[in-house]
């Protein structure tokens, strides 16, 4: 449709005039008499998408100032009774309510969230509800339900406490009887914190104690719940300003350790003394700046307990420690460099330095700790990772894992003076943790910025650390962050200067291993290849491929598939499609010799399943299309394996689709036309399984309707005329339900349904007549 | 006084320039997903640094601030779907992006692709109605927020509003130019 400026300008005054000012159509008719016919016509259109549009573009906005108040509340919301309301909150009123189901007597809280805050049909925001669902301990207050009332203002329906706020509560009592209170209160937080759930709005009137003395944290994660939906939109968060840590108020995201300085506020609030201890715990909980603060509530707690048996606490001496480190951090080659010549000087006056510190019982529970810390950081990081990471199924396990890890690994980096040694070992387990998180190309957590800080982390510890072990494992890390930067933070000149950086210290000849040159010249052909070097990513990789061992060590033979890929890759975008099949062959052939030997490695199964997936899709484009048939069916059996082994493994379950879509359109091409629409036929009804499972998502109905809409496509394609009214039939009527249960409404479906009526218009009408 | 009226504005937008990395990191988060669609919220671009920036630059003139601001919302759109054909190029398999138009209960999706041929359409026919439309959907200014900003009326900011997205709904419904992945 082509649109003149002049009509359109004068279409949108019209329109706009007509809003102002509606006239009856009389009036308006004689309004529009003396315009174009053009003029006219785009006045209807834009009048019709007017009653369509309230409902797609709604005029209220989420914050807008015209929903600064609330509707009076139904009487009833889900199965509960609503009896008084017993506050007003920064995010709308609170009400008492009674279960009136019949089922049995209930008291709860309902709370009423102003309309446009947060979108109840968000997937996050159910996901966040699921968790804090989920989160059962006996002082935090249950999150029971939510929903949205007939006049759209979403609830949350929360286990109803009676009592009164812990500063109340706290009057009355002795200094131990309120720190005893408060500790139960940070329990019941350390316990959320250990789940990754934070509060984010921690204050007295948040945390009640009941009759029986009981504490109830309130709100749990409700917050951060709203926030996540809402910080983009310029709304005035609800967070409560004296409790808000400084990084808070600038706008952060919600920490543990915004938690942490909450809790130290209420703590210096309820424990208003002189008790110098108790002061330096509160002071150390809201440290202005985070990596002042104790490293986590169990930390807090921890120092309580010792305070709580007449202990001397951490939070006091802890002030000089953080002066010393500071020193470290601003003179490190100084203090290194001394270290280094106590060290040789004589190990004895070390030792027995440390002895008579250690004499303070305090500093020998600290040491067992910090062995303790020591241990578990290097379990963790050295072997489980490893051994967790070539296992299906182990998503939430190696979640945990690296939060454990992680811990450990900053309380050990945090240590004041720490030796090389010790410097050394914890940048390496960092190291192991950030690929973990995030390492591109293997599986991982996704968390790319956590692994990106860790490598930094762990570049600054071994900074300055002489020896060969510091030089390798400083050139690794260099790799690491290259590969980050390359892929996930698209910051190709960032790698390249972490390489560049890399060569300097690979540069002396005499012992540099050749494999870890070889990784070397594989990021970089990696970072050329983003940049549009083709020409030196091809170099990067054939170098790398001549210092690769050609031996049956699983690490030199992912890196020598990876190198072959890269090569074939690079070919493919720049010099020929056609010459980028024999490397792509060989990346698939090393991967395959390895196999035979080594059988049942899940890492190496997907590899294998997305390099058959690259080989048959570039055959399929230009060469027997018999032949990626094969290699595609291979890799679907493959990936299939793999979702078979863990079905919550959303990468092969994409990958299935792929290549099962990429098998079924090279089945057709090749002259298996029947098959071709069968397996298409099945993806469909995976997808279908897929939807199912959640009936909700917008997505998947998305996904099932396109899929249904591309079988049409295909059937029309090579003649299945009767088919393919039959699909676009079955497309239509799905596109009618989807739109008729309200959940997508898609612009795009509109486009979709369009196509599909189009096609049906032309071709189904003969259709029916050679019927 | 000429010039130095232009200078912020030219500060500004090279401030803006150097957010570009930014951007894209954030438009690299949102891909790096596993699914084979993604789907955003239109705000989800609105950079929060380059909007503070801008927000908090007195010395611009109104018009500037205006015309910065939706110039931030186009470029942080615009890098997305640079970074979703980027992707596609790369490895042979775009993702769809689609983003959600904020609604009641239903939740309604567009193509980002879609919508920014329509919201490049309508500047054409009118730079003013697209600059609301940026302050109010893709921004989620308020009306007295847009108003503010761009110096033009609460009322007109309202009708402006009203008759663009009645005017994206007619574009978007006639879809000739729409993609189906």
């Amino acid at each position: 449709m082509s649109r003149s400026p002049e009509v359109e300008q004068r279409a949108l005054a019209l329109v706009e005039q007509l809003l102002d000012s509606p006239l009856d159509d009389q009036a308006e008719a004689a309004l529009l008499a003396h315009e174009p016919k053009a003029v006219q016509d785009r006045v209807t259109a834009l009048k019709a998408a007017m009653q369509d549009s309230e409902i797609v573009l709604p005029t209220q906005f989420p914050g807008g100032l015209i929903t600064s108040d609330l509707s009076p509340p139904p009487e009833q919301v889900g199965a509960f009774r609503l009896v008084r309301r017993i506050g007003m909150g920064g995010m709308g009123g609170v009400w008492l309510a009674e279960r009136n189901d019949g089922l049995y007597d209930q008291k709860v809280a309902v709370k009423f969230i102003r309309p446009g805050l947060v979108n109840l049909a968000g997937a996050a925001f159910r996901a966040e509800r699921q968790i804090l669902a989920r989160l059962e301990h006996p002082s935090i207050a249950r999150l029971i339900d939510g929903g949205i009332t007939p006049d759209h203002t979403p609830y949350l329906v929360m286990e109803y406490v009676d009592g009164v706020p812990i500063d109340e509560a706290a009057e009355p009592l002795a200094l131990k009887e309120r720190v005893r209170i408060f500790v139960m209160a940070a329990d019941a937080v350390q316990f959320a914190h250990s789940r990754l759930v934070v509060h984010a709005d921690l204050k007295p009137s948040n945390i009640f104690v009941d009759r029986q003395g009981r504490v109830k944290l309130l709100d749990f994660g409700i917050a951060r719940l709203i926030e996540d939906d809402a910080d983009t939109t310029g709304l005035v968060l609800p967070m409560t300003r004296d409790f808000a840590s400084p990084q808070r108020l600038a706008g952060h995201t919600p920490t543990t350790g915004d938690d942490l300085f909450a809790l130290g506020c209420i703590l210096a609030e309820l424990t208003r003394t002189a008790d110098p201890d108790l002061k330096a715990i509160a002071e150390n909980a809201r440290a202005p700046e985070e990596a002042d603060r104790y490293g986590s509530v169990a930390a807090l707690i921890a120092d309580l307990d010792r305070w709580s048996d007449q202990l001397p606490v951490a939070a006091r001496p802890a002030t000089l420690r953080y002066r010393a480190d500071k020193f470290i951090a601003r003179h490190r080659m100084g203090v290194i460099a001394t270290c280094v010549a106590l060290a040789m000087l004589g190990g004895l006056a070390g030792i027995a330095t440390r002895n008579a510190l250690m004499a303070d019982r305090a500093n020998q529970e600290a040491q067992a700790r910090f062995v303790d810390a020591r241990g578990a950081a290097k379990l963790v990081s050295d072997e489980l990772l490893a051994q967790l990471a070539s296992r299906p199924g182990t998503f939430a396990v190696r979640s945990r894992t690296v939060q454990a890890a992680q811990f450990y690994l900053d309380r050990l980096a945090a240590s004041p003076k720490a030796p090389a040694d010790l410097r050394l070992e914890a940048a390496q387990g960092l190291q192991r943790v950030a690929e973990a998180q995030g390492k591109p190309g293997v599986p991982n957590l996704g968390l790319t910025q956590a692994a990106y800080d860790n490598l930094g982390k762990a570049l600054r510890l071994v900074d300055g650390l002489v020896g060969e072990q510091a030089r390798l494992l400083t050139i690794r890390i260099l790799l690491d962050r290259a590969r980050l930067n390359s892929f996930a933070r698209n910051d190709v000149q960032a790698a390249l200067a972490d390489l560049a950086r890399a060569d300097k210290l690979l540069e002396p000849a005499k012992g540099s291993p050749d494999f870890l040159r070889a990784q070397y010249f594989i990021e970089l052909s990696v970072a050329q290849q983003w940049n549009s070097d083709y020409a030196e990513a091809i170099r990067s990789a054939r170098t790398a491929l001549s210092y690769i061992p050609r031996d049956a060590i699983r690490d030199h033979v992912i890196a020598h598939s990876t190198a072959l890929d890269l090569y074939a890759e690079a070919i493919y975008y720049s010099i020929s499609e056609k010459q980028s099949l024999p490397p792509y062959r060989d990346a698939l052939a090393v991967l395959l010799a390895y196999e035979k030997t080594h059988p049942g490695d899940q890492i190496m199964n997907r590899r294998i399943a997305r390099a058959q997936w690259a080989l048959g899709s570039s055959i399929a484009g230009f060469g027997d299309p018999r032949e990626a048939v094969a290699v595609l069916t291979e890799s679907s059996r493959r990936t299939k394996e793999i979702l078979a082994a863990d079905p919550d493994d959303e990468d092969a379950r994409r990958m299935v689709r792929i290549s099962e879509n990429a098998r079924g359109q090279a089945l057709a091409q090749a002259g298996e036309v029947d098959t071709g629409i069968a397996i298409i036929r099945a993806n469909i009804a995976e997808r279908k399984t897929h939807l199912d499972r959640r009936p909700d998502d917008p997505m998947r109905m998305r996904d099932y309707m396109v899929a249904i809409k591309g079988l049409g496509d295909l059937q029309i394609q090579y003649g299945r005329r009767a088919e393919a009214c039959a699909t676009y039939e079955q497309a239509r009527q799905l596109i009618a339900v989807i739109r008729a249960r309200g959940k997508l409404t898609a612009l795009d479906l509109m486009s979709a349904s369009k196509q599909v009526e189009e096609v049906r218009a032309k071709q189904c009408t003969a259709a029916m007549a050679t019927i | 006084m000429e010039t130095r009226s232009r200078e912020p504005a030219r500060e500004a937008e090279r401030l803006l320039t150097q957010c570009y990395d930014d951007m894209r990191r954030v438009a690299r988060r949102i891909l790096a997903g596993d699914g084979m669609a993604a789907q955003i919220q239109p705000t989800d671009l609105a950079h929060d640094a380059a909007i503070r920036l801008i927000l908090s630059n007195e010395e611009l003139s109104i018009e500037d601030r205006g015309h910065l601001l939706a110039l931030a919302a186009r470029t942080m759109r615009r890098i997305l779907i640079d970074e979703v054909r980027k992707a596609g190029a790369a490895k042979r398999r775009a993702p769809t992006v689609l983003t959600e138009w904020p609604g009641g209960s239903a939740t309604t999706l567009v193509d980002l692709s879609d919508l920014d041929a329509a919201l490049t359409a309508l500047q054409v026919y009118s730079e003013r109605h697209a600059l609301i439309v940026e302050m109010r959907f893709t921004l989620g200014l308020t009306v007295e927020e847009t108003a503010k900003q761009t110096g033009i009326p609460e009322r007109t900011v309202k009708r402006h509003w009203q008759a663009a997205r009645a005017w994206l709904h007619d574009y978007l419904k006639a879809g000739e130019h729409v993609s189906v992945a």
